[in-house]
């Protein structure tokens, strides 16, 4: 009997769920909805889990046809297809988990109201399991590359390849702060889940995934600066290709930005979680 | 005799009225009306003007339960007994107050909750037993009894989709059943399922306070409540009406109920007296056994 470790104290000014050590407990849990999560997604498709394939595809060439083909943006020494395409699975995950976190307290409401368990727990693995989908995502970008270089264009791999999985840890970060301080918010004004999706579809045009930092104007820089993913999308795409030269200074103030948004967004949720049964 | 339970002052207040357009604007504008007080230096806010009307639905509830102990809640509908439980298990926080327990607390408040409908059944006794806190390993070792339990080992590999809502509450039970918590907060949910099956919940619930263990029970089923529990609150409009040995206080609830009956429409009375008898005869049943 763990009597001692299941004891707990519920009050008035007290967070419901105070201990980090908490969350570990429940890891099985974590581990059982990113499973259910993965097969719910699935069910009843005919494609399967192809569609994941499929829609980079499709999104990449109706960019390459906009913006390359018509706008005639350019896109550094990367290919169209590459470029673009490597920038939409990174928005896609990002853009995926702000979405799916911020609606953490409406979609769950059913269960939050019946059974208690530290409510991060449901963030978390939304966040894992997009990052599951957007691994798979990578190795076809990667059969594209290497189809590049087959008929004859060299699109080299970076060796600075080992700092994706940092990059790619902070993206989930921010995407967890943010959503955990919209979900938080949800709590009170429901509207802001009918914007949130419109608002990060919009937030792309202004992150570096269309168009390399180079053909923005001088004037207009210090915006790229104030958004912390124009900067992982640019590192990002130089971890892979180093095509681009990231910047340090602007990485430094994004990761910083992102750091700030995650502990308030996890204080914020957390926060939330004592009082939403009341108003949802 | 260690304490399970113990909860000191709880209250707990709601707003009633929907969050719209007036609200948002009255909750900035009573912001707004602090900041700038507070600027200006003075001590006490202003009480802010508000559309939503709030309503106690706790109101200073104070008891405590030691291990091996049942104590049974009992009031009208809208008494607070839900709001109570849902403080003691951790889905909302207390307005005010302090609620301390002491030990595994597994709520049986609604079962089935986070079943999904695409996993079979087997995944699901794993994820709802992980929801409620048990380990892979705890679950596994209960396993076999848990669908022995339930009576549906030939369609534990269906997606539960697929069940019938039978069969659907008959497994959500059973993992609630076996959970072996320290304490245990049933609300109403004996009634499930078939004859047999309830009865069998029943035993198991009988069972489960017999292991020593801590027991709150909410129901409004009056001779289920004398047969199982030796406490007995008695909640009326969030406050605590009566507190002390079961049957002192069921006899007094019952004369006031029946005192309602009369007075009220026919419509009242025929369900009232409709839902006496059927549980009266399940406990008769139990009696002999």
């Amino acid at each position: 009997m763990s009597t001692v470790k299941s004891s707990y104290v519920v009050e008035a000014d007290r967070l419901l769920s105070s201990h980090p050590r908490e969350l570990w407990t429940y890891r099985e849990l974590f581990l059982l909805l990113i499973k259910r999560d993965t097969v719910a997604s699935y069910k009843q498709t005919v494609l399967g889990p192809l569609w994941f394939f499929v829609q980079p595809f499709l999104a990449s060439l109706v960019f390459l046809v906009v913006f390359s083909q018509i706008a005639r943006l350019p896109t550094t020494d990367l290919p169209p297809l590459v470029f673009y395409m490597s920038g939409i699975i990174v928005w896609n995950f990002f853009s995926n988990c702000v979405s799916q976190v911020a609606c953490t307290f409406l979609t769950n409401g059913a269960i939050f109201r019946k059974i208690y368990f530290p409510r991060l727990i449901m963030p978390l693995s939304h966040i894992s399991m997009n990052l599951l989908n957007f691994l798979p995502q990578l190795l076809v970008l990667f059969a594209v590359v290497a189809f590049y270089d087959l008929s004859g264009r060299d699109i080299e791999l970076s060796a600075r390849l080992i700092a994706l999985p940092v990059i790619l840890g902070l993206m989930a970060l921010l995407a967890l702060g943010l959503g955990c301080l919209i979900a938080a918010a949800t709590v009170k004004y429901r509207d802001l889940t009918m914007i949130v999706g419109y608002l990060v579809n919009l937030w792309m045009y202004g992150s570096l995934v269309i168009y390399p930092r180079a053909v923005v104007p001088q004037n207009l820089q210090w915006l790229l600066t104030l958004n912390p993913m124009a900067s992982f999308v640019e590192c990002y795409r130089s971890s892979l290709f180093g095509a681009e030269h990231a910047q340090v200074q602007p990485f430094i103030i994004a990761a910083v930005i992102t750091v700030i948004l995650a502990i308030a967004g996890v204080f914020c949720f957390t926060s939330a979680e004592g009082t939403f049964t009341d108003s949802i | 005799m260690s304490v399970a339970i113990e909860a000191h002052h709880l209250s707990k207040r709601f707003f009633l009225g929907e969050r719209n357009q007036k609200a948002f604007f009255e909750d900035v504008w009573g912001k707004a009306v602090n900041i700038f007080q507070h600027l200006l230096g003075s001590q006490q806010a202003a009480p802010l003007r508000s559309s939503r009307r709030e309503f106690w639905a706790l109101r200073d509830v104070s008891f405590q339960v030691s291990q091996g102990e049942t104590l049974a809640i009992i009031g009208e509908n809208g008494a607070g007994k839900s709001t109570l439980l849902k403080i003691l298990s951790r889905i909302t926080k207390p307005t005010i107050g302090k609620a301390k327990i002491n030990g595994r607390l597994a709520s049986l408040l609604e079962v089935g909750t986070g079943f999904h409908p695409e996993f079979s059944g087997r995944d699901n006794i794993y994820l709802n037993g992980a929801m409620l806190g048990l380990s892979r390993k705890e679950v596994r070792s209960r396993f076999d009894r848990i669908v022995d339990f339930s009576g549906l080992e030939s369609f534990i590999d269906v997606p539960v989709k697929n069940y019938s809502s039978g069969m659907y509450i008959r497994l959500a039970f059973s993992v609630a059943a076996h959970l072996n918590p320290e304490i245990v907060i049933l609300d109403e949910v004996l009634a499930v399922g078939d004859g047999a099956f309830q009865q069998k919940c029943f035993d198991r619930m009988k069972e489960i306070i017999n292991e020593g263990h801590a027991a709150i029970l909410v129901s409004h089923g009056m001779p289920q409540i004398r047969q199982m529990s030796q406490l007995c609150m008695w909640l009326s409009h969030g406050q605590v009406r009566q507190f002390g040995p079961t049957n002192e206080v069921v006899s007094c609830y019952e004369r006031e109920i029946m005192g309602h009956v009369g007075v009220q429409t026919g419509i009242a009375a025929t369900r009232t007296t409709s839902l006496i008898p059927e549980l009266a005869g399940r406990a008769v049943i139990n009696d002999g056994g």
